[in-house]
C-alpha cells in the first residue's frame, strides 16, 4: 500500500498543476542556479510543499535529501527547538555543486512574531550557505523583516479544471473508472485542496464505492458521528450527558476544543433546522472559538458552549 | 538516572522557565539584552540572596539565552590572583576565533559563591591571595559578561576591594517574590508544584499533590531544599513525616467547600472576597471547582447560560495572564469568577455535595491516549510532509482505509509505523 498523496506528489516543478506563474519563476531560479529566501503563501493542498521539494531536487541534484531540512512550526514547539535543529543541520557540509542547504519551514505563520524575530537572527547567521523557504497561508502573517529578506510566491487555490486534470491523471494511473458526476462531487467537497481530493479518491478505490452520493456521504463522515451526538444531546437539554461525551472525546481520544467546535460547525451547517436556531448555534460556536483563541481553557469554554446550546435547543424553535 | 541528585537535573534552560519574581526577571533580561545589542553599561551582574533560590541556575539560563558556554569558578576552586587570571581573566578578554565578527559575547564567566573568596586576611590555610583584586580587574577589562553570585552581600562589601567590585556591577537581590502570597509567590509555587510532580514521575516514583504542596509550603522559597525533601520522601516513602502535616491538608479542603457555599448560596460579594483572601489554592483551581459544581447549582437553562457567561469571561482573563504576561489579569479572573452567582436567578435550595473537579484526575488518566494520538499524528505527518494539524484534517481517511479490510489495516499500520494503541486511537 502507498499513500496516494505521496505516490502522486509532483516530482518536477513542471508536474505541479495550476500554479504556472509560480512554477515558471521557480524554474528560472533553477536555471540561474541562484536562490533567494522564499515565502510560499497560499491555502492548503495547492502544492507548496511539493514545490519546495521539487525545487530542491532540481536545484541540488541527486543528493538533495542531505541538504534539505523540513521543519513544522506547529509541531516543533518552541523557537529553541527550531534553532537547535537549524544549527545542527547547518553543521553538515552540503554535498552539491552550489554548496547550498535549504530549510523548509512549514506553517511558519504558527510562530509568534517574537519567535519569528528570533529566527531572523538564526537566518542571518547561516545565510551564506543556507536558504529558508517559509510556507504559510497568508504572507502578512510573516513579520516584515523576514518578508523584506525573502521573495513572496503566491500559490492560488486550484480551479476545478486544474484539480480535475490532476485527478484524471491519478485515475488513469490507477486504472479506475469514474463518472464526470463523481469528479464534480470530489471537486465540490474538497474545494481546491488536492490533498483532500486525492485522499477521497484513494478511499473510493479501496472501498469500491464510486457514486456521487457516496462521495458526499464520505465528506459528511469526515467528522466522526460523535460531533453530531454532542450537538444533539446538548440541544435536547441533556447538559450532563453532553459534557460527559465531551470529556470522553477530549480526555480519552485527545481531541482539542477547537477540533470539536470545528466538527460541530460542519455538522450543523448541513443540518436542516430552523434558520434562527442555525444562526444562533453558529454564533455560539464562533464565540466559543474566539474565546478559546483569546486564552480561555478548553474545559470551561466547552461547558459554557454546552449550556448555551441546551438553552438554544429549548428556547429557539 | 537513579542515584543522582534530582536537583542536578532540575535546571530550567530559559529565563522564563526559571523561577523568580517578575520584576527581577525584567531587570536581568535588560542586562542580557544589553549584551545582545552590544550596548553594555555594567560588565558584571551580582546576584545575591539566600541559598537555594536558583542564582546559579539563573546564571546558566542567562548563558543559554546568550547561546554561549559558561566558564565557572566556585568555592571548590582555588581563587587566588593567578588562577583567576589564568581562567577567568583569559576567558574574559579573548573572544572565540570563530565568533569575532559576531556581536555580543562568546562565553559567560561565572564566579559562584564569591563571598567565599578567602582573600589575604583569611585565617585558615586555603587562601585566595589577591583574588578580590584580580576579580575587579576581570570585571573592568572583560569583553564577556561576568556573573557573580553570593549569599552574604554585606560581608562581601566589607572585604577589601568588595565595594569597588559592587560599584562596577549591577547588583540584584535575587528573590522569588516580594511579599508572601503575592502574584509572583502564587505563580512560582504553582510552577514549582507542576515541575516537581513531573520530576517525581520521570524518576518513576509517585507522590500525592497534597504532599508536594505541604513540602513546598514548609520550605518555600528554598527550591533546592524542597527538591531534596521531595526526593527523600518519594524514594523512602517515609510517610511519618507527612502524617505530622496532615492537619494542614484537611484545613485547605474545608476552605474550598466553604468558598463554594458562599459563592453559590451566600451570594455576598464582600464576604467571598474576604474568604478568598486566605485561600490556599490557585485561581485556576477556583475556576475548575466552580465549573465542576455550577451545573448542580444552576438548574434553569438560562441561569446556566448566564452563569457560564461570567465564568467563561474569568477563564479568558486567566488564560491572558500567561498569554500577555500581565499578572494583574489574575486578580480580575478571581473576582469575576467569584461573581458567578449573579448569573443565577433561581437559587438552588436542595442539598448539594460539592465535588472535586474530575478534570484533575482525568487529565492524568488521559495522558496515555493523548500521547498515543500525538505520536500517531506525528508519524503520519512525517511520511506525508504535514504537521500534526494537517494530519488531523485527514484522519478520517486513515480511519476509512483501515475499515475497508483487516489486511489494509495491518498494511497501513506497517506503512506508517503505528502500534496497536495508536491505530486504535485513529480508528476511534
Amino acid at each position: 500500500m502507498e499513500i496516494w498523496i505521496e505516490k502522486y506528489r509532483p516530482v518536477k516543478l513542471s508536474d505541479i498543476y495550476g500554479q504556472d506563474e509560480v512554477v515558471s519563476r521557480l524554474e528560472s531560479f533553477v536555471k540561474e542556479k541562484q536562490l533567494p529566501h522564499l515565502i510560499f503563501a497560499g491555502p492548503a493542498g495547492v502544492g507548496k510543499t511539493s514545490a519546495a521539494i521539487a525545487l530542491t531536487r532540481e536545484l541540488l541534484g541527486e543528493n538533495w535529501r542531505d541538504s534539505f531540512l523540513e521543519l513544522n512550526a506547529s509541531d516543533e514547539r518552541g523557537i529553541d527547538i527550531i534553532r537547535e535543529n537549524v544549527k545542527e543541520f547547518a553543521r553538515i557540509k552540503p554535498f552539491n555543486d552550489l554548496g547550498l542547504r535549504i530549510i523548509f519551514l512549514d506553517e511558519a505563520d504558527q510562530l509568534t512574531s517574537d519567535a519569528q524575530a528570533a529566527l531572523r537572527r538564526t537566518m542571518e547567521r547561516f545565510s551564506a550557505t543556507t536558504r529558508f523557504i517559509f510556507s504559510c497561508n497568508y504572507s502578512t502573517q510573516i513579520i516584515p523583516p523576514i518578508q523584506s529578506r525573502a521573495v513572496v510566491m503566491r500559490f492560488h487555490q486550484l480551479s476545478d479544471d486544474d484539480l480535475k486534470s490532476y485527478l484524471k491523471f491519478v485515475i488513469s494511473k490507477e486504472n479506475m473508472t469514474l463518472d464526470e458526476d463523481a469528479l464534480d462531487a470530489i471537486c465540490e467537497v474538497s474545494s481546491g485542496d488536492a490533498r483532500k481530493a486525492t485522499s477521497i479518491l484513494q478511499t473510493l478505490k479501496y472501498s469500491g464505492e464510486k457514486s456521487p452520493k457516496a462521495i458526499f456521504e464520505m465528506s459528511g463522515n469526515l467528522e466522526p458521528a460523535d460531533f453530531e451526538k454532542i450537538v444533539k444531546l446538548a440541544m435536547e437539554g441533556l447538559f450532563d450527558e453532553a459534557v460527559d461525551l465531551i470529556e470522553k472525546l477530549t480526555v480519552d481520544r485527545g481531541y482539542s476544543a477547537i477540533d470539536l467546535i470545528k466538527g460541530m460547525h460542519s455538522f450543523i451547517r448541513r443540518q436542516r433546522i430552523g434558520q434562527k436556531q442555525k444562526l444562533a448555534i453558529i454564533e455560539a460556536l464562533a464565540e466559543a472559538e474566539f474565546r478559546l483563541v483569546e486564552g480561555g481553557s478548553d474545559r470551561v469554554q466547552l461547558d459554557a458552549l454546552m449550556a448555551k446550546l441546551s438553552w438554544i435547543g429549548q428556547e429557539l424553535n | 538516572m537513579k542515584g543522582l541528585f534530582w536537583n542536578d537535573f532540575y535546571r530550567p534552560k530559559s529565563l522564563d522557565d526559571t523561577l523568580m519574581a517578575n520584576d527581577i526577571r525584567i531587570k536581568i533580561k535588560g542586562w542580557v539584552e544589553s549584551w545582545q545589542r552590544g550596548e553594555v553599561t555594567k560588565n558584571a551582574l551580582i546576584l545575591w540572596g539566600d541559598p537555594g533560590l536558583g542564582k546559579t541556575t539563573t546564571a546558566f539560563a542567562i548563558a543559554n539565552e546568550l547561546e554561549v558556554p559558561v566558564i565557572e569558578m566556585n568555592a571548590s576552586d582555588l581563587r587566588d590572583r593567578q588562577s583567576i587570571k589564568n581562567i577567568a581573566g583569559l576567558a574574559s578578554i579573548y573572544m572565540d576565533l570563530f565568533s569575532i565578527e559576531k556581536k555580543g559575547c562568546s562565553k559567560v564567566i561565572l564566579m559562584d559563591e564569591a563571598d567565599n573568596i578567602n582573600d589575604s586576611r583569611s585565617k585558615n590555610g586555603s587562601s585566595d591571595t589577591g583574588g578580590m583584586n584580580e576579580l575587579l580587574n576581570v570585571i573592568r577589562n572583560t569583553r564577556n559578561p561576568v556573573i557573580i553570585t553570593m549569599n552574604d552581600y554585606y560581608g562581601f562589601r566589607r572585604k577589601s576591594g568588595g565595594s569597588d567590585i559592587i560599584n562596577n556591577s549591577l547588583s540584584i537581590e535575587f528573590k522569588l517574590y516580594n511579599r508572601r502570597r503575592d502574584i509572583d509567590y502564587n505563580e512560582n509555587v504553582r510552577k514549582l508544584r507542576t515541575n516537581i510532580i513531573k520530576i517525581v514521575e520521570e524518576n518513576g516514583f509517585r507522590i500525592s499533590q497534597n504532599d508536594v504542596s505541604v513540602i513546598i509550603e514548609r520550605n518555600f522559597p528554598d527550591i533546592r531544599g524542597i527538591i531534596n525533601d521531595v526526593q527523600s520522601i518519594a524514594i523512602n516513602s517515609n510517610s511519618s513525616m507527612m502524617e505530622n502535616l496532615a492537619e494542614g491538608q484537611r484545613d485547605s479542603a474545608t476552605s474550598i467547600f466553604e468558598i463554594m457555599k458562599e459563592i453559590f448560596r451566600g451570594r455576598n460579594y464582600e464576604k467571598i472576597f474576604e474568604l478568598l483572601r486566605d485561600k490556599d489554592f490557585d485561581t485556576s483551581d477556583l475556576v475548575l471547582w466552580i465549573d465542576n459544581n455550577l451545573p448542580m447549582e444552576a438548574e434553569d437553562p438560562l441561569d446556566l447560560v448566564n452563569a457560564y457567561e461570567i465564568l467563561s469571561t474569568a477563564d479568558i482573563y486567566l488564560g491572558r495572564v500567561i498569554k500577555k504576561q500581565h499578572f494583574r489579569y489574575k486578580v480580575y479572573a478571581e473576582d469575576i469568577s467569584a461573581g458567578v452567582f449573579n448569573g443565577i436567578s433561581t437559587v438552588n435550595k436542595k442539598f448539594v455535595k460539592y465535588e472535586f473537579p474530575s478534570m484533575i484526575m482525568s487529565m492524568s488518566r488521559s495522558k496515555g491516549s493523548r500521547s498515543a494520538r500525538k505520536n500517531a499524528l506525528k508519524k503520519i505527518g512525517k511520511i506525508t510532509h504535514t504537521s500534526s494539524k494537517g494530519a488531523t484534517d485527514l484522519l478520517w481517511f486513515y480511519s476509512a482505509i483501515a475499515s475497508t479490510s483487516k489486511e489494509n489495516k495491518i498494511e497501513l499500520m506497517e506503512l506508517i509505523g503505528l502500534d496497536e494503541k495508536e491505530m486504535e486511537i485513529i480508528t476511534g
